[in-house]
């Protein structure tokens, strides 16, 4: 494989608009109990999240019907037609990104866009995001030493490897302004 | 006239003699389409000497001894100061020690192999008069090596794609995998398991890219002296070993796979990568379509391997771990508090030891003459301790229900580094 899709996420420049989350809900109609982008707040700041298209899928292992399947760009995928909703997924992900559709009966999760990726478009979270905080890269060819693999909110990424880096934020500064005397 | 003719004729001769081929290199470089062995082989009879090819292991690659397996030994160097590029050794093959000399194989300024050339009587060899021969049989089994390599990685590309889709469970039925297989010879039908080998603390970003190459290189070489075919290839900062599971290759039989696996983790501490070579071990399957199971269980139990100190962590050995190791950390860290809180408040706020204690006694099946043995505490001592950690827990150790969550809390404790 020559390729790993990613996401980059700068937490300095998210400011939680929750863009990237009704991007993601336009682009992929899901249902209102559906969400495959989260955005979350905590005191340190905004976290968005979706499927992290593991190195080491674990809602895949663990899949008794074997419904998933990593493409050769590194995005995992399920095939709605082999899930019979049992939630063994839901459980594996320690990103909660596998959701359960109580409409469908079906778990279903972010693919990544690949039918825009495929058109030459960028993922819709991507590109809806104002700020670029949330970019995708290419994880195989990707090195910059400020990124770090896991920041405030993630879980455990040992097992699974997921693909996603982070900017984590730096330190805030206060600037006064300062009266200029009129000398 | 007669002069101009005389100039004319040297010109000719001088230029025919600059265009000469020697007989020799046209031999060696029609003896190279044999391979390794075809340049060992016609470098050997035209030097009179036997010679050894090595791999940059000293792994034999050729000779000119008409033999298929060929083990040999490289000790005692001797720099040789008048050519730099030679060296004397001894080789001992079969027991029997050899004096020889090498010449290093060079590709891109990059060490690949040595060449060497032994010394079977006693006298002085005049290497000097053989070295521009020696320098072009050099030059030919890098080039051959480089081609071997190139037709390696092409075939390679195709096999990579196959592997990645079977290791992913890309493949929803038994009979494209059979098929597929059929291609490289692979029978499918047997059940496999898989071995994930890779370098502890890796960093992509340095020498370790390079360094699991030369795992991949252990493993195949491994494999080969075993005498198994079986399939490997490189993963990002992995080496991934599909071993097929039958009467033939005993892996059945956990015995004969740590020994195996042993082996290439041994290999590996002689070379480069020290003693950061590890391992994980998946279950074995009999349905090829089920296979990525194995892999992704393999990359779990490497992990856990290492948080356990575990040296071949076996997916299937694995017991409680397998349960924590993703459990909501919140959840667990509760727990652990919840269980082994007091204590820890008490050793931080009194300076003492006694969750050392409690690991070891834990460690030793909560047996005291073990655990007082292994940490060199008198009994009486011990049983002190026990008591004293018995009420600030406010349990008694004897009952197997609070064994039970003590030994669940310090797992939790070992697996997430609370």
């Amino acid at each position: 494989m020559s390729k790993q899709l990613g996401f980059l996420f700068n937490a300095d420049h998210c400011i939680g608009c929750t863009a990237c989350e009704i991007a993601c809900r336009n682009e992929n109609h899901t249902n209102r109990n559906v969400r495959w982008r989260k955005v979350s707040k905590s005191s340190e700041g905004f976290l968005s999240l979706s499927c992290n298209h593991c190195n080491s899928p674990e809602c895949s292992r663990v899949c008794p019907e074997n419904a998933f399947m990593k493409r050769h760009d590194g995005i995992v995928l399920i095939d709605s037609n082999l899930c019979t909703g049992c939630r063994l997924c839901i459980t594996a992900c320690p990103y909660e990104a596998p959701q359960f559709d109580y409409e469908t009966n079906k778990v279903s999760k972010c693919q990544m866009c690949y039918p825009r990726q495929d058109q030459g478009l960028l993922p819709a979270c991507v590109d809806a995001c104002s700020t670029e905080a949330l970019q995708l890269v290419d994880l195989e060819n990707f090195y910059d030493p400020q990124a770090v693999s896991s920041i405030f909110g993630i879980p455990d990424i040992r097992i699974t490897q997921p693909s996603i880096v982070f900017y984590p934020i730096s330190e805030k500064k206060r600037h006064f302004l300062v009266e200029r005397s009129s000398n | 006239m007669n002069m101009n003719r005389f100039m004319i004729e040297k010109g000719m001769n001088e230029l025919e003699e600059r265009f000469i081929v020697p007989e020799l290199i046209h031999d060696l470089l029609i003896a190279s389409h044999e391979g390794l062995s075809g340049v060992a082989m016609k470098l050997s009879e035209v030097l009179s000497v036997p010679i050894i090819m090595t791999d940059s292991l000293y792994h034999v690659l050729a000779s000119s001894y008409k033999r298929e397996s060929l083990e040999i030994i490289v000790s005692t160097f001797f720099e040789n100061s008048t050519h730099s590029e030679f060296f004397k050794c001894t080789l001992t093959i079969d027991g029997e020690d050899y004096s020889a000399y090498g010449y290093p194989l060079k590709l891109s300024s990059q060490n690949c192999g040595y060449l060497f050339l032994l010394q079977e009587t006693e006298g002085v060899f005049p290497i000097e008069d053989y070295e521009a021969i020696i320098r072009y049989g050099a030059s030919l089994t890098t080039i051959t090596m480089k081609q071997m390599e190139d037709i390696k990685k092409e075939s390679q590309r195709y096999k990579d794609a196959f592997l990645f889709d079977l290791l992913y469970g890309n493949f929803k039925n038994n009979d494209d995998i059979l098929s597929y297989g059929a291609i490289w010879k692979w029978d499918f039908n047997q059940p496999h398991a898989i071995i994930v080998l890779s370098m502890t603390e890796y960093n992509p970003y340095s020498e370790d890219r390079q360094l699991i190459n030369s795992l991949l290189y252990i493993t195949e070489k491994a494999l080969a002296q075993h005498g198994l075919e079986t399939i490997v290839i490189r993963k990002q900062s992995e080496v991934v070993a599909i071993l097929p599971v039958n009467d033939k290759t005993t892996f059945n039989e956990n015995e004969k796979l740590s020994d195996f696996i042993s082996y290439i983790i041994k290999q590996a501490k002689n070379s480069p990568i020290g003693n950061r070579a590890a391992c994980g071990v998946g279950q074995v399957y009999q349905n090829p379509s089920e296979l990525f199971r194995s892999y992704q269980e393999a990359k779990v139990a490497f992990e856990i391997g290492q948080l356990l100190k575990i040296e071949i962590p076996y997916f299937n050995d694995l017991g409680l771990e397998r349960i924590l190791y993703k459990h909501d950390l919140q959840d667990l860290k509760e727990y652990y508090y919840h269980i082994l809180g007091p204590l820890q408040k008490y050793d931080e706020t009194q300076d003492g030891d006694l969750t050392f204690t409690l690991e070891s006694l834990a460690k030793h099946q909560f047996d005291l003459k073990q655990t007082s043995d292994a940490i060199f505490l008198h009994r009486n001592t011990l049983r002190y301790r026990i008591k004293k950690i018995e009420e600030i827990l406010e349990v008694k150790l004897d009952d197997i229900n609070n064994r039970l969550n003590i030994v669940a809390a310090l797992k939790i404790k070992q697996l997430h580094k609370i």
